[in-house]
């Protein structure tokens, strides 16, 4: 009985996750010590949510919109994806928006380019098979990744009050300016 | 409104399809014991759900007392993955559970796994994270919800909502037990992370 098969055949798809995987984890090693590891866990726990939330609800029967990875069984891949790639991408982002900390239009502006940015990744993965719609447009992703990255910026702010008001470690240099 | 409630019921009667046996419901002693047709009933099923997982989520409020929101935060959705990552691994991996994926049935189970159950378990960590040395409390805490999950899920059964593929009620009880301890695991790192934090 295994309760989480392995890929069907290691082929682009696979090659594509680990490839974007290395990738992004050059990125954030290059970047500056921003998080704690506790921001870092919370952060992937956050997406981890969100991901398979989303996942469980749209491209699970009985909506079923489309698949991910080699089939449509819930798979390693698929883990590793919602664990890794997924909290890679938003450490990145998140990165991005606190070095700046734009607000107003500014910020919507922020958004936007990272979903259009975002769209443009998942039509490459489309390319490398790693998402199969079954009923799903690419247009549609837009406003989910807008949503997705809105709430990554809400969680952003709802932890440095959070570290204001009870001194639990989210940001390194927010703690070492408040010293 | 006998009209109303008549022209919803079709409604819903077209939406729930009849299963593999052709049936449309179980023929349990519940529908002759309750003055109410199975959809309605499940109607009301699904309202009372939606009550139930509002009122448990309210219930998070009184954890602020001892814990902060983020944690409450971090409890909960690590609560939420454990018992999704759990039901997609037995229904659609292992398909040891036929789900009955018509609208009404379908959001009665989310909103349980996804409302009621994650406040559960949380609370549930909650006692043990936070209660020291009260171990009849914690333990009586954890029985409670596991009782409580496999009624539901009985319940589910019963209702017609799932139906059992070499699985049973005890395997249910291991299963939840299973989600319980994980989700206590990976709280427990975070109240360490925490509690290292409010300690500088």
């Amino acid at each position: 009985m295994i309760l989480l098969d392995p890929p069907q055949k290691f082929d682009a798809n696979e090659w594509f996750i680990l490839g974007v995987i290395v990738f992004m984890l050059i990125v954030i090693l290059k970047l500056p010590k921003t998080f704690t590891p506790l921001f870092v866990s919370y952060l992937t726990v956050f997406n981890f949510f969100l991901s398979t939330s989303v996942d469980f609800i749209i491209a699970a029967p009985p909506f079923d919109l489309y698949d991910v990875a080699d089939q449509p069984k819930h798979e390693i891949m698929d883990i590793v994806i919602y664990l890794i790639l997924y909290p890679q991408s938003a450490y990145v982002a998140m990165w991005i928006y606190n070095r700046w900390e734009w607000r107003g239009g500014r910020l919507f502006m922020f958004l936007l380019a990272i979903s259009v940015i975002n769209v443009g990744l998942e039509y490459i993965a489309i390319l490398f098979n790693l998402y199969r719609y079954k009923g799903w447009n690419l247009l549609y992703s837009g406003p989910v990744y807008f949503a997705v990255w809105f709430l990554n910026v809400w969680l952003l702010h709802f932890l440095k009050r959070t570290q204001e008001k009870t001194g639990i470690p989210f940001f390194v240099q927010t703690a070492s300016r408040s010293r | 409104m006998d009209n109303v409630v008549g022209q919803l019921t079709q409604l819903c009667l077209d939406e729930y399809k009849p299963n593999s046996k052709g049936k449309i419901f179980p023929k349990y002693l519940i529908w002759y014991m309750v003055p109410l047709q199975g959809v309605t009933l499940m109607i009301w099923f699904l309202l009372m759900n939606s009550m139930l997982s509002v009122i448990s989520f309210l219930s998070l409020k009184r954890m602020r007392k001892r814990i902060s929101v983020a944690e409450i935060f971090v409890i909960l959705m690590v609560s939420i993955i454990v018992a999704e990552q759990a039901q997609i691994i037995i229904a659609l991996n292992l398909k040891k559970i036929e789900e009955d994926m018509s609208m009404i049935p379908y959001w009665t189970t989310r909103l349980y796994e996804m409302g009621i159950l994650p406040v559960l378990i949380s609370w549930n960590n909650y006692f043990w994270l936070t209660m020291n040395k009260r171990w009849t409390l914690k333990i009586g805490v954890t029985i409670c919800l596991t009782v409580f999950h496999v009624f539901v899920i009985w319940l589910f059964v019963l209702l017609g909502i799932f139906t059992f593929k070499q699985w049973n009620l005890g395997y249910t009880t291991v299963l939840i037990l299973t989600v319980i301890l994980i989700s206590l695991l990976l709280q427990a790192y975070f109240r360490s992370q925490f509690k290292k934090g409010e300690s500088l």
